[in-house]
């Protein structure tokens, strides 16, 4: 049976970067030509799956590995699903088949499947239970429940990182309207109906719609991307204006999200738009549905903090950026009219952090609340006041035209992006860079890493994630202080951690 | 922010103190912190707050704000929003490793910490002879 010409539409896609289907082929496509086991760890993301993890079981863990069938001893699959459950993360079982180049599970197959199914759906309702199966140039993996078992749409980030390309049998459906010809009439002799539907089928982030984002929001819409999330916290304010393309007078005081929603469906009435009026770090649950996220953002925490998601979810993400240096003349001379764009494919290219991006000093201030602020100015620790930086359109342009560019390459698929852009508008330099996951890097190869919605690492976690936690209390712990009565150690604190606070054993677990 | 490298941190913590977590994994109460030599009391609990980029971004030490110093003047105390607490300054301490605190003996965020309680009258006490031999010491 081949899963290519599965009629049912998978509900669950499995996000795998491309160096983990590659530690796959190593682990099961060997010379010798034997049938293989490897295994699988896989945290979930909303209703998706991440896989980045995967480990080869090695011949003496094997019961038999022949050319037409193999088997891990009892012991090693135990000990798996074992270590799957006090992690917190669903296994997959891979075995390949190197006979063939394509991949399907045999009679022989589904009946060990079913063994599983019965074995582990009762012990472990709580877990995902998936195999997989590698031929040579086809990867199948199916979600094995009580009652069935599905076919799962596999997307493979970083594909171009493959040295021998994998054909998922499934990938995940085009359920957008079909293309509107006349509209796209330009871009269909461009991308071809195909790559406008894989446009029409894209969901973009746009995290910040300020000089930048307003432009990628529109431009984005334009290009006939499918669905748009935009999210910025702020209003529009008459400096912003020689900025925001389409917003006029009128528009100050209003929201930009709103601005741009307007603006982005008159640009495109069939794209599906939502905005957000909250700054990003409260928007997780947009953010995991979508395909690709883009920000143009000043504040480097929140740029610190849309890197960690992306890579915890495995979401590529482009950053934009641009930086003016002026002369400290007066006037002002232009010395450098620089745009920096990363594409960040987690697991695959280098994120934010890898290249150690963004400003300490800049994120000191950003984490402190105004009393802290207040304290630190008056120690002279950061600046009274500081200047806005100086900002252009036209470089903010050139910044979401490049931007663009990565998005319609990540979501066209045809060419790789480039990991890394600057340009220097002023001198007409420009470097373009390869870049891979640093090993000291604290975010990506850490272990944010495919974390996906898991909180836990290991079973002793699991008490303290499971501890109780009085939401009432927690509203405004401080208003319980008395002040008559405390004495070194205010009650406000015993009242602050008590509603906060779960109490823990004191013994190392 | 990460929240099983604020398990490890628990975890870690564990071994030598009372330990709290909020759920929402923003605080860390240690409830017996033990303040060095001049602190009055030497025994008193010590909070910190994890940032929404962490480990990517250093976390802030919290210290009661009627525990006494008695020999000198303290440098580090910043007032915050939190009643009955005193932000202790750290943004002198490089947060270069990623470590608040290890199991191994290299010197860790938390050892740099104890060493400008150790020496709240010091600037920077990476610079300043006094700490430094503190944390030779203490390693
Ligand atoms: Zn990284």
């Amino acid at each position: 049976m081949s899963g290519s010409t599965a009629t049912t539409t998978p509900q669950t896609t499995i996000r795998i970067p491309a160096p983990a289907v590659t530690a796959l082929r190593d682990a099961l496509l060997r010379p010798d030509g034997r049938e293989r086991v490897a295994f699988g760890y896989c945290s979930r993301s909303g209703n998706d799956l991440l896989l980045t993890e995967v480990e080869q079981v090695p011949d003496e863990n094997h019961r038999h590995s022949s050319p037409g069938s193999c088997r891990p001893t009892t012991a090693c699959e135990r000990e798996f699903i074992s270590r799957c459950t006090s992690r917190d993360l669903h296994p997959v079982f891979f075995h390949s088949h190197p006979f063939t180049d394509t991949a399907w599970f045999s009679t022989l197959d589904r009946q060990l499947i079913d063994r599983f199914r019965k074995w582990l759906t009762t012990l472990y309702p709580d877990r995902d239970l998936l195999f997989g199966v590698l031929g040579h140039e086809e990867m199948r993996i199916e979600r094995v429940t009580a009652d069935d078992s599905r076919p799962v749409a596999v997307d493979i980030k970083g594909e171009w990182e493959l040295e021998q390309p994998v054909r998922p049998t499934h990938t995940a459906a085009p359920d957008a309207p079909a293309v509107d010809t006349e509209r796209f009439d330009r871009h269909l002799r461009a991308f071809g109906e195909a790559g406008q539907t894989k446009l029409a089928n894209t969901h973009v982030a746009v995290v910040g719609c300020g000089g930048i984002g307003s432009i990628l929001a529109q431009t984005l819409a334009r290009l006939g991307i499918g669905k748009l999330t935009l999210i910025d916290p702020d209003e529009i304010e008459v400096s912003n204006l020689p900025r925001l393309p389409g917003c006029t007078h009128g528009d100050v005081g209003q929201l930009k999200v709103s601005a741009m929603h307007q603006r982005c469906w008159e640009a495109n009435p069939d794209c599906d738009i939502i905005s957000i009026a909250r700054p990003v770090q409260e928007t997780e649950d947009y953010l995991k549905n979508a395909d690709i996220i883009v920000a143009g953002v000043d504040r480097v925490t929140a740029r610190y903090w849309v890197n960690q998601f992306a890579v915890r979810h495995l979401i590529p993400y482009v950053d934009a950026g641009t930086v003016i240096e002026t002369s400290d003349a007066d006037p002002p001379q232009i010395e450098s009219m620089e745009v920096y764009i990363q594409t960040i494919v987690p697991g695959v290219t280098a994120c934010f952090d890898c290249l150690d991006r963004g400003d300490p000093d800049q994120a000191y201030r950003e984490s402190l609340d105004s009393a802290e602020e207040k304290a630190a100015v008056e120690r002279g620790y950061i600046d009274a006041d500081i200047e806005p930086e100086p900002a252009v359109i036209d470089l903010n342009q050139l910044a979401a035209a490049h931007t663009v560019s990565a998005v319609k390459r990540l979501a066209l698929g045809t060419q790789p992006p480039v990991a890394f852009r600057k340009y220097d508008d002023v001198s007409g330099d420009q470097a373009l860079l390869e870049t891979h996951p640093n090993a000291s890097c604290p975010t990506c190869l850490g272990n944010s890493l495919a974390l996906g919605d898991s909180t836990i690492s290991s079973a002793a976690d699991q008490e303290i994630a499971t501890a109780p936690l009085d939401d009432a209390a927690l509203a405004n712990p401080l208003e319980q202080t008395d002040r008559t009565t405390r004495d070194w150690f205010p009650p406000a604190v015993t009242a602050f951690f008590a509603s906060d606070l779960a109490q823990h054993p004191t013994t190392d677990p | 922010m990460n929240e099983r490298q604020i398990h490890l941190d628990y975890h870690t913590f564990s071994s030598q103190y009372r330990v709290r977590l909020s759920e929402g994994h923003t605080r860390l109460l240690l409830e017996n912190y033990d303040y060095p030599d001049g602190w009055q009391p030497r025994e008193a609990p010590l909070f910190i707050r994890y940032p929404d980029a962490y480990p990517r971004m250093q976390p802030a030490i919290y210290i009661p704000e009627n525990l006494h110093y008695t020999q000198g003047p303290v440098v580090h105390r910043m007032q915050c929003k939190f009643d009955g607490w005193k932000r202790w300054c750290t943004h002198h301490i490089p947060w270069e490793r990623f470590e608040l605190v290890t199991t191994d003996d290299n010197i860790d965020f938390m050892d740099v910490v104890r060493a400008s309680l150790a020496h709240p009258s010091v600037r920077n006490p990476l610079q300043d002879p006094a700490p430094k031999s503190f944390l030779q010491r203490i390693h």
